[in-house]
């Protein structure tokens, strides 16, 4: 086949058709680099085991065919990229720094040097290597792209939407950095929600410009008989999302509601495996693309599709758009709208969204369940609660992810340990190994008045329910805003630990409220960062509270809506039969309309 | 007109519409005249007479009858939206907005109804009607770029920059290929705390990459005389106390010497009554960078001082092209250039960065326990009023004298500073007072104003400042440097407001003296022209 069909071939994705082309012809350093960059896209099994072949070949200097330095170069590009992807980051690194020697002006070999070193979790030379590569192709959306995630996981999260929005605007027609945008847009203390529903609506009229078709289902329309429930998720694994999946698949009346679980995600584990058996059926949905999974939700008669992604990394929101089922609704996982028409409804409640504030701020209708919009399953082996330890100083902590500490929160964080003297901060996060994230801490921290050894970083990796057992270190947490912890205030909840918070305007500033309302704890979410500091103050010298609070709030937990499965499923079950129920009554009314113009036009 | 004499008013109202249908506007025009000679309230003839001048490009015409067309034809959508959009372009909003109203209130809301709306209330001073208008008119077109930025400038008249921000960053993505859109942009990130030291420099040097040309057929030598220069002066859109107190005088006293001195004037107002007969003042504002270019170059401008940086009016791509032998940045502008091709002057300048200009009104000082907020005349920045509103909840007995005057700015400062927790009567709004000898003047640290700043400190003032990162906000230090108070300068935010908070509480700084301020040369305007014009050409 001809070099030039191949190639039209990979351009558009017809990546098999692109390798039988290639088995036909004689081997070349085209054609080898070409075969291995199919395997990746298509992220084939064996993409590593050939590169490793095609790495030996070059080192042994044993090619069967000639092969000019520059074709090298790029197949060992191309190696260094696959090793990055699949878990051979340090190898990744070895081939492009040597690159990069080679040719230091070459600003492509930085960025992927830069791709091989972050996920090698050199965050700090990943972003000098994208530096390098900006400022020798200042126009490049993929560096700029790249250097802003390096800066919202090391949370610097406002420089991270800067970056994001540089690349949005080099390539305006890519949604894929609009859609980043408005994701990190949450994380920002000055989005207002007109803000990030504006850029929502831009995306989606980027993304679906002929937005969205109408369900044409022909499932029956029978307000009472068994609904099939299915849920979309790119996170059904260790991540946090199956604290809440499984309480909420738990508490649905399996009479009422058949459970289909799609999911996307790319690592499977135990997570996986205990979500898995709680549904009825279960399908793995992430080697499909949108048709063919939208295909299959209409082959399986789903009635109603939940959305758990929203905007995250992973999302599937392309076959929400295509409006398979008669009900979509989005849930939990992100923090703002969809903006899709095609998502009907969405799930919160009362504290977390106040309807004055945020209904017209959501393409979906609002459906406020009374106790709360989640339900916390915590870890069955989280470790015991142990007494305070030395009493004469107050340990504040945070273990949330960095991005989410803005300069709001590192106000109200200063604010907490200028009000109670001789306290510590205990901030646990990975990515604290990074000199950048940790001398930027400290510097605004440091700008605000404290002093460095009042600080305490751990950047392990521990287990979670190590992790969790971190808690034992600290008396009170120190919530994030305006994105707060979900699920990292429930384990400070659970591990004895109260929460101080401060409540904003939007869903993200608002969920420690809402938690803290379910454990008549709401003092805690507080209104200024004055308040906030006062209140720290306030827990901080009442010894007594904090040790009746260490070992009573896992009961107070235990006895509330929080951890209420059987409640939780069946007020999310009510709501969404209602709007079931809802939907039948439009279809009969539809129905006799179409019939009775039939009948006159006979 | 006589052929129509005979004619039936039904017979010509037909003949009218034909005459309409057929592109004949002119012949259309005569028959409705005709038809409104003999009955005035004729609806049909006054819309067919409407339909024709509009269409046969009779704009004013049409506006003048329009009124009455509209009137007669209440429920006609092409009268209504193309009368309105006469009377916007007539500057008449409000008649504009009448007939939008009307409109919409009939048939519904639509994008473009709703941006004229917006735009005539924006016109009228209505600017958070219009503000909540634009934001509609985006709801049903998110790319509607003219709205988007219309509601960026309308957010930062009020006071609400790091919306104004966001919103200037949204009209970016809407025209990522507009290169007034990115200095937009980048101006109002800059002096609202909007961008990192290395935000800017990737933004300047985006901003190089994709707008400046390749072209070297402007590039001018080095300076042709050491003993007579031709100095240009590009003049942008700058806050006028600045050009009144910093920049004019200069200009003026430059221009006794035997230099030549031209101004390129980029702001849509002409100046008037402001430069001296010797300077040439070229009306530079509706010419491409191209033409200006050629200007400039026909000029024969030795050494181009911008005045501008990426401020509306900004010359940064003709500028890039070397149209001066040397090219340099002063006062107005973000600290760096997107071209290497200028130099920030502001640095050369050493010690003596400025010439303030003293002024002339009095003002009375304020009451005893208050602390002086000085720069909020077009609004705060957030960490500034963060930072106040702290300082205020330290001491619950003061208040806080503000020199904002506008009234929408006043508004959102009482809103914001509330929503702080900083009750609104705490805040003083009163442009007859003014600092006195020891008041506690708490500088605006993220965009610094150097004319106030002096002000302040000639009416004994003790300044509180901070220096940032970015040029906008270190120009309060090199001012405090020039007065011989550097130890004035706080090193952090802490420091500032235990800085503010230990003044207010007593504690003894000592004020400068007139002998102090004339030994800085604050206001010495020759030996500043001398020293200003020996940098330049040295």
């Amino acid at each position: 086949m001809e070099r030039s069909k191949i190639e039209r071939h990979f351009n558009c994705g017809r990546y098999q058709r692109a390798l039988s082309g290639l088995s036909e012809n004689e081997r070349s350093a085209w054609g080898d680099t070409t075969k291995l960059r199919c395997m990746r896209a298509m992220g084939h099994k064996d993409a590593i085991a050939y590169a490793d072949q095609l790495r030996s070949i070059i080192s042994d200097r044993s090619e069967a065919y000639p092969m000019t330095t520059s074709e090298r170069n790029n197949q060992l590009r191309y190696i260094s990229l696959v090793y990055a992807e699949q878990n051979r980051a340090k190898d990744a690194c070895t081939i492009m720094a040597r690159l990069c020697k080679k040719s230091p002006n070459v600003a492509a070999l930085h960025r992927e040097y830069a791709f091989a070193l972050s996920n090698d979790s050199q965050l700090d030379k990943a972003e000098l290597q994208l530096n390098r590569a900006i400022k020798l192709k200042p126009d490049s959306a993929s560096s700029h792209a790249q250097l802003a995630l390096i800066y919202c996981r090391t949370g610097r999260a406002d420089a991270g939407y800067n970056g994001y929005s540089r690349a949005a605007t080099l390539e305006p027609n890519n949604v894929a950095y609009t859609q980043r945008l408005l994701y990190w847009s949450n994380y920002l203390e000055h989005t207002t929600q007109q803000s990030n529903y504006q850029l929502t609506q831009l995306w989606v009229n980027k993304a679906f410009p002929n937005q969205q078709s109408v369900s044409d289902t022909l499932n029956t329309a029978n307000p009472a008989r068994q609904l099939k429930l299915a849920f979309v998720s790119s996170d059904f694994c260790a991540h946090a999302i199956r604290f809440f999946i499984q309480p909420l698949l738990t508490g649905l009346n399996k009479d009422e509601f058949h459970l289909t679980g799609y999911s996307d995600a790319k690592a499977v584990d135990q997570a996986t495996a205990a979500i898995g058996e709680l549904c009825d059926v279960w399908r793995d949905s992430s080697q499909i693309d949108d048709t063919q999974f939208a295909t299959q939700i209409t082959a399986d008669k789903i009635d109603i599709l939940v959305d758990l992604n929203g905007h995250t990394s992973g999302n599937r929101l392309g076959v929400f758009a295509k409006h398979v089922t008669p009900i979509q609704l989005s849930w939990l996982g992100y923090p703002s709208t969809t903006g899709l028409k095609s998502i009907g409804y969405r799930i919160t409640d009362r504290v977390v969204d106040p309807s004055e504030l945020h209904d017209q701020f959501f393409s979906e209708k609002l459906l406020r369940l009374s106790n709360g919009f989640l339900c916390y399953k915590p870890l069955e082996n989280a470790p015991d609660i142990n007494p305070s330890g030395d009493q004469s100083h107050i340990r504040f902590g945070s273990f949330s992810n960095l991005a989410k500490i803005s300069s709001l929160t590192l106000d109200c964080w200063s604010a907490a340990l200028l009000a109670v003297p001789k306290s510590t901060l205990y901030v646990k996060r990975q990515q604290l190994t990074n000199k950048n994230a940790s001398g930027f801490f400290i510097q605004q921290l440091v700008d605000r008045g404290i002093s460095e050894d009042r600080i305490i970083f751990n950047h392990s990796t521990a287990k979670v329910e190590h992790h969790l057992d971190e808690y034992n270190n600290i008396d009170i947490a120190l919530d994030t805003t305006p994105y707060n912890g979900t699920t990292t205030t429930l384990d400070a909840l659970w591990m004895g630990v109260p929460v101080i918070s401060l409540k904003g305007q939007t869903h993200a500033s608002r969920v420690t409220a809402s938690i803290l309302y379910r454990l008549n704890l709401s003092g805690l979410a507080t209104d200024t960062v004055f308040e906030f500091g006062e209140r720290a103050k306030e827990l901080s010298a009442l010894q007594e509270t904090l040790h009746e609070l260490r070992f009573g709030l896992r009961k107070r937990m235990k006895e509330s809506a929080l951890m209420n499965e059987k409640q939780f499923g069946r007020e999310f079950g009510n709501a969404l039969r209602s709007q079931w129920r809802d939907w039948c009554h439009e279809r009969d009314l539809t129905q006799t309309t179409t019939a009775s113009l039939d009948e006159v036009k006979k | 007109m006589s052929d129509y004499n005979n004619e039936s008013l039904e017979n010509l109202a037909s003949m009218s519409i034909r005459a309409l249908r057929a592109s004949k506007h002119d012949e259309a025009i005569e028959i409705t005249q005709e038809m409104i000679s003999r009955r005035d309230d004729h609806a049909g003839a006054h819309a067919v007479q409407f339909s024709s001048l509009f269409k046969s490009e009779k704009f004013e015409q049409a506006r003048r009858m329009g009124g009455r067309a509209a009137k007669l034809n209440p429920e006609s959508v092409f009268i209504l939206n193309n009368q309105a959009c006469l009377q916007l372009e007539a500057k008449q909003p409000a008649a504009a907005a009448g007939l939008l109203k009307s409109l919409i209130d009939q048939f519904g809301e639509q994008g473009q109804w709703l941006y004229n709306l917006a735009l005539a209330q924006r016109m009228v001073g209505n600017f958070e009607y219009a503000i909540n208008t634009f934001r509609r008119t985006l709801d049903y077109q998110p790319e509607h770029d003219r709205a988007a930025f219309q509601l960026a400038d309308c957010l930062k008249i009020v006071g609400q920059h790091e919306e104004a921000v966001r919103a200037y960053d949204y009209v970016r993505l809407l025209r990522s290929k507009h290169a007034p859109t990115h200095s937009n942009y980048i101006h109002n990130a800059v002096a609202n705390n909007g961008l990192s030291a290395t935000d800017l420099d990737h933004e300047l040097s985006l901003w190089r990459e994709r707008f400046i040309p390749n072209d070297k057929r402007y590039t001018v030598d080095q300076p042709s005389s050491a003993l007579s220069i031709n100095i240009g002066f590009l003049i942008g859109v700058i806050p006028d106390l600045w050009l009144r107190s910093m920049v004019v005088p200069v200009i003026n006293e430059l221009a006794n010497s035997k230099d030549s001195i031209s101004v390129y004037w980029h702001d849509e107002k002409p100046p008037i009554n402001l430069f001296d007969e010797q300077v040439s003042v070229v009306l530079s504002a509706n010419l491409s960078d191209a033409n200006f270019a050629r200007q400039v170059r026909a000029d024969g401008i030795d050494i181009m001082i911008d005045i501008c940086g990426m401020r509306l009016g900004s010359r940064q791509r003709a500028l890039g092209l070397h149209l001066a032998g040397r090219q340099y940045g002063w006062l107005a502008h973000e600290g760096y250039y997107a071209t290497p091709l200028v130099v920030a002057l502001d640095q050369k300048m050493d010690a003596q960065r400025f010439y303030i200009e003293s002024h002339n009104e009095t003002t009375q000082a304020a009451a005893k326990k208050t602390l002086i907020g000085i720069a909020s005349q077009r609004g705060l920045a957030y960490e500034v009023i963060k930072t106040w509103s702290y300082i205020l909840q330290q001491l619950p007995d003061w208040k806080l004298l503000l020199d904002a005057q506008e009234n929408h700015i006043i508004k959102a400062l009482r809103q914001r500073f509330s929503s702080m927790g900083v009750d609104s009567n705490r805040l003083i709004f009163d442009k007859k007072l003014g600092a006195a000898k020891g008041s506690v003047v708490l500088d605006n640290f993220i965009q610094n104003d150097p004319v106030t700043a002096s002000y302040a400190l000639h009416s004994g003032g003790i300044l509180v400042a901070l220096s940032g990162p970015l040029f906008p906000a270190q120009q309060s230090a090199a001012l405090l440097s020039q007065v011989d108070r550097d130890d004035w300068l706080c090193a952090s935010t802490s420091e500032y407001v235990a800085r503010a908070i230990a003044l207010a509480d007593g504690a003894l700084a000592e004020p400068l003296n007139q002998e102090q301020f004339d030994l800085s040369r604050l206001n010495n305007l020759q030996t500043f022209a001398t020293h200003f014009r020996n940098t330049i050409s040295s």
